[in-house]
């Protein structure tokens, strides 16, 4: 049987990231996500999507010092989650048919003081990562290593390239060929002026 | 004067500032006058914060294993119920094609497809040719899907033909109306005697409801007992096509819920 794990324990685990932290939110939190974007004209992708923006919204409000919740975990987080979906709903909704909707505003709509972060750029994180998942393996272990501070030098050496200046060659490379995959994917398009 | 040839790495050395003064000009001028090199520079920005970023890189990643395990646990009981399905078809198949009398239609012979039923919302019903069909089932259907635009219909959206007999007035072609709410329609007629038709289609070109209005020039169109989603609607005069346009019926669930 799974230990439970208490809140300040589930706080502190994911302020420095322990995969055992993640898993058990993803276990405990992701099908109540599930459950509302489902019931509201959203499909397994999107509940998916909308866990991941979670987490991060809540990992980088964590981090902060001025953190305090007045409520429970679970609420804050399934919070969090509702008031993305909302957005996510609207954005889409607007990109749709580009007309000031004449849709009833919802009494309790999300508010622009709340500590849900900037809807376009969770999007784009989404987006960067998992066409970061699609490059080949060298390009991805570069951009690894490069995102971890290392030196040139030294990924020359761990990747057997030539030298420090074949990497950041190297590093341009897979970084355009990413940009590339970005800007090719179909959910890019919101973000583009074309 | 030769232009000069901006390559993919000045977008990098652009964001990371190790363009010289020069380079910067000519880069920031091609950039007025492109949209797709703004993007990828607006993207490239994105990615470079991302990977200043190893925290957050990191709880991506975990979060990408833990999806992982739940899937690989998924998936080893769905390869057991899938085997378990295959058994179980074999076995059913294999003793009907045996007991099977010749003459007699199999379970896989060909059906007729019967012709799209035209439904009524008010009447709770769609009527087909063999007879009425409750509409409830319809309403099952995921609603993701709903959304989806029709490729056919989407080019004749807000296209009014040269019909001389009628001018549709309202609604706008494209249209958003609360769940529950109604949709009214207006039009001028060139001619009477006219009869006007009006028609609701789902997102998937099937009729949902259908009226012909023989007097009046408006019709209020109720949508409570539509399922949230696309939908396309019809004006059509003595059987001519005026108008076509769409509506979305959305549903926002207040924080209560």
């Amino acid at each position: 049987m799974l230990r439970k794990i208490s809140e300040q324990e589930l706080i502190d685990g994911l302020r420095m990231r322990k995969s055992a932290s993640i898993d058990y939110l993803y276990r405990e939190y992701f099908p109540l996500i599930r459950h509302h974007v489902k019931l509201h004209s959203g499909n397994e992708q999107d509940a998916q999507d909308i866990f991941q923006d979670s987490l991060v919204v809540m990992f980088s409000q964590i981090k902060l010092k001025s953190f305090h919740l007045v409520c429970s975990l679970k609420t804050y987080f399934v919070s969090i989650g509702k008031n993305l979906w909302l957005q996510r709903l609207d954005y889409k909704f607007r990109l749709l048919y580009q007309a000031d909707y004449e849709v009833h505003e919802p009494q309790e709509h999300y508010h622009p003081d709340d500590q849900v972060s900037d809807y376009e750029s969770l999007e784009m994180i989404r987006l960067l990562y998992k066409n970061m998942l699609l490059l080949p393996f060298d390009c991805r272990r570069l951009l690894e290593l490069y995102c971890l501070r290392v030196p040139f030098k030294e990924i020359a050496r761990l990747m057997k390239y030539k030298d420090d200046v074949y990497v950041k060659t190297r590093k341009y490379h897979c970084k355009k060929l990413l940009r590339r995959k970005v800007m090719s994917d179909p959910e890019s398009h919101q973000f583009m002026e074309l | 004067m030769k232009e000069t040839e901006i390559t993919s790495d000045w977008i990098d050395r652009y964001n990371d500032g190790e363009l010289s003064e020069s380079e910067r000009i000519i880069f920031e001028d091609r950039m007025k006058t492109s949209p797709l090199l703004r993007s990828e520079v607006h993207v490239d920005a994105a990615l470079n914060r991302l990977l200043n970023d190893s925290e957050l890189l990191d709880v991506l990643h975990k979060i990408n294993v833990a999806r992982g395990k739940k899937r690989n646990k998924g998936s080893e009981l769905s390869r057991l119920v899938a085997a378990a399905c295959i058994i179980c078809l074999a076995i059913f198949g294999g003793t009907f094609l045996l007991n099977r009398d010749a003459g007699q239609p199999g379970i896989f012979a060909e059906r007729s497809i019967s012709p799209a039923p035209v439904c009524n919302i008010q009447r709770d019903t769609c009527m087909d040719t063999t007879g009425t069909i409750n509409i409830a089932a319809r309403r099952s259907i995921a609603l993701a899907t709903n959304y989806i635009p029709l490729p056919e219909f989407e080019p004749i959206v807000g296209y009014a033909t040269r019909t001389t007999l009628l001018r549709v007035t309202s609604p706008q072609p494209k249209a958003t109306i609360p769940s529950g709410g109604a949709l009214v329609f207006n039009w001028e007629s060139m001619r009477t005697p006219l009869v006007v038709e009006l028609e609701i289609l789902d997102n998937r070109g099937v009729k949902v409801f259908a009226v012909h209005i023989a007097d009046g020039s408006s019709y209020s169109f109720a949508t409570s007992g539509l399922p949230d989603g696309l939908y396309y609607w019809k004006i059509l005069a003595n059987d001519d096509l005026a108008m076509m346009g769409k509506f979305l019926i959305m549903t926002l669930k207040t924080e209560n819920d």
